[in-house]
């Protein structure tokens, strides 16, 4: 059982100077598991997110991917470590074509020295070679092709949230971290990612942790989730669990009021 | 050609090293530097130093400063690249001044304000033209490998190139050695080829040049540096007429303006202009006079 933990978050806290963001967090994951997110705005969801990939430093507690503790170490290790992410407001590198975002990614964990780059010598071209082929891999893979020569600025919402999450798959991830994949998309959107989501799983051997506010979509593609209000968790289960749950219904409607 | 003219192309040569090493970092790493013209005293005044001294090879010597002006670039780079934003700049911009106040302090070395005369001659046009050109091709090999993207990453998202996995103050850092060794470089060369060296010559006036370059240039472009460099560099020297002399940094300012205001991007912002699109260019050109013949008939 423990075995089958991924990711084992203990006791996690963070304060904005007197704002608790995130108070006494727990969270188990297992692998291939997709797991949900959910909860009102600033609930403290993507802080959370954030504390995992090492962009802010927890004040209190301790992240265990993998067998490995994360807490303290900078963002690049927790990323090479096999961690990728998408972001709420998305950070792609605009000013490159799809095929660079992903091409940038797929090479971490660098092939060459820099004299070898400087020469473009023999084994430099070998590993060139290489990383494209990767990188065409993945864009087939994820359906992204027709638009593999475009600037990523250049595309539409819909289509760049698709890059991302190719780029994040480019790392190699064991757990891929989606900040709100569905944010602003309509409902065959929507559908058609929440069978994207379930196909990475699937084919890139990776366990998921996705945000989101679209409940047909969480509820169609998780097998857990937790609910957050306040930085606090106020439910953990399955879907059915979680839409029953008294808590839940008073964080997302507020109280009934008794005449 | 007469000798002046062969003098301001050797020069707009050695500028071009400089420049493309402020194009590095600003342009494709995203950092702006208002320094640079210290390292290119660095560069400078260690190669003269070194020879007069030392009496080794030029060549030697000429390694030696950019020697000297990476590792004073590393040096700097490690508590300043850590800052967040606009404190880079403020750091460099410091650095730059501070560079040239110790040169005009240590008389006894390098002459202070009196300047550095007598300095070994070196480097004919094209000796200087082929340095040019091996600088380009390693620079576009660097940029094509894995390292020259991890560098253009952090120009383009600092947040989602960290939490890609990209080590930001490794490659900041990387950026920071290349662009001070290029620019220690054109340094050493300016010193042998001009055979004097005055701490005036690599005043702010000199940072704010080369970073001026690389952004009507465009970020993100060499060829839109080389470009700009061929243009900008001479252009003083062609101002170079009496009463246009007190005038010449207007004229600056209103370009600098001008391109600002319509086209921000610089020349090239992030495009290179590559040899087809020349080809396509005169191509097209070719229709267009040849329809144009064919109405006058």
């Amino acid at each position: 059982m423990i075995d089958n933990c991924i990711l084992k978050i203990n006791d996690l806290n963070k304060t904005f100077g007197g704002l608790a963001a995130v108070r006494n967090v727990c969270l188990n994951v297992n692998k291939g598991e997709i797991y949900g997110l959910i909860g009102p705005n600033g609930a403290g969801k993507t802080t959370i997110f954030n504390l995992i990939t090492g962009i802010i430093e927890p004040t209190k507690g301790s992240i265990n991917f993998d067998g490995e503790e994360l807490t303290g170490l900078k963002p690049h290790k927790i990323a090479q470590k096999g961690i990728g992410r998408t972001f709420q407001n998305i950070k792609l590198f605009g000013n490159l074509t799809v095929f660079n975002n992903i091409l940038t990614v797929a090479q971490v964990g660098s092939h060459y020295s820099l004299i070898d780059g400087f020469l473009r010598n023999k084994k430099c071209r070998h590993w060139e070679n290489e990383l494209n082929q990767t990188t065409n891999d993945i864009i087939d893979r994820i359906g992204i092709s027709k638009y593999s020569k475009i600037l990523t600025s250049n595309l539409s919402y819909g289509v760049q949230r698709r890059v991302e999450i190719a780029r994040a798959l480019a790392l190699k991830p064991k757990l891929l971290l989606l900040d709100e994949p569905a944010a602003g998309m309509n409902e065959d959107e929507s559908y058609e990612l929440s069978n994207l989501v379930k196909k990475i799983r699937d084919e890139f051997d990776v366990s998921i942790i996705v945000i989101d506010h679209h409940m047909d979509f969480i509820m169609d593609i998780c097998n857990k989730i937790t609910v957050l209000n306040f930085g606090k968790i106020i439910a953990t289960g399955t879907t059915e669990e979680i839409q029953k749950n008294p808590a839940v219904v008073e964080a997302y409607l507020g109280v009934e009021e008794d005449d | 050609m007469n000798e002046y003219f062969i003098g301001v192309i050797a020069l707009t040569g050695i500028q071009l090293i400089a420049m493309l090493g402020v194009s590095l970092l600003t342009g494709f790493t995203g950092l702006y530097s208002f320094g640079h013209a210290g390292f290119m005293a660095i560069g400078g005044y260690t190669s003269a130093l070194v020879v007069k001294y030392l009496h080794i090879p030029i060549f030697c010597s000429v390694a030696t400063g950019v020697l000297v002006a990476t590792l004073v670039g590393i040096a700097i780079g490690y508590p300043a690249l850590r800052l967040k934003g606009d404190y880079f700049l403020i750091a460099t911009l410091g650095f730059g001044e501070a560079v040239r106040q110790i040169i005009e302090y240590a008389q006894n070395l390098t002459g202070g304000a009196k300047g550095l005369p007598d300095v070994a001659k070196a480097f004919e046009l094209p000796t200087i033209i082929l340095i040019d050109i091996l600088v380009i091709i390693i620079l576009v090999n660097f940029l094509r490998s894995t390292h020259g993207r991890n560098c253009i990453a952090i120009r383009e998202e600092e947040t989602a190139a960290q939490a890609m996995g990209i080590d930001i103050t490794r490659y900041k850092t990387i950026s920071l050695a290349i662009s001070c060794a290029l620019t220690g470089l054109s340094g050493a060369m300016m010193a042998h080829f001009m055979q004097y060296l005055h701490p005036s010559m690599f005043g702010m006036m000199v940072s704010d040049m080369l970073i001026i370059t690389v952004i009507l240039g465009g970020l993100g472009s060499i060829t839109g540096t080389i470009l700009a460099t061929c243009i900008l560099v001479p252009l003083p020297e062609l101002l170079r007429i009496e009463n246009i002399q007190s005038w010449r940094m207007v004229a600056y300012g209103v370009i600098i303006l001008l391109i600002l205001q319509f086209k921000p991007s610089g020349l090239y912002g992030y495009k290179e202009l590559t040899f087809k699109q020349i080809k396509k260019y005169i191509a097209n050109l070719k229709t267009r006079l040849n329809r144009r013949g064919k109405s006058f008939d």
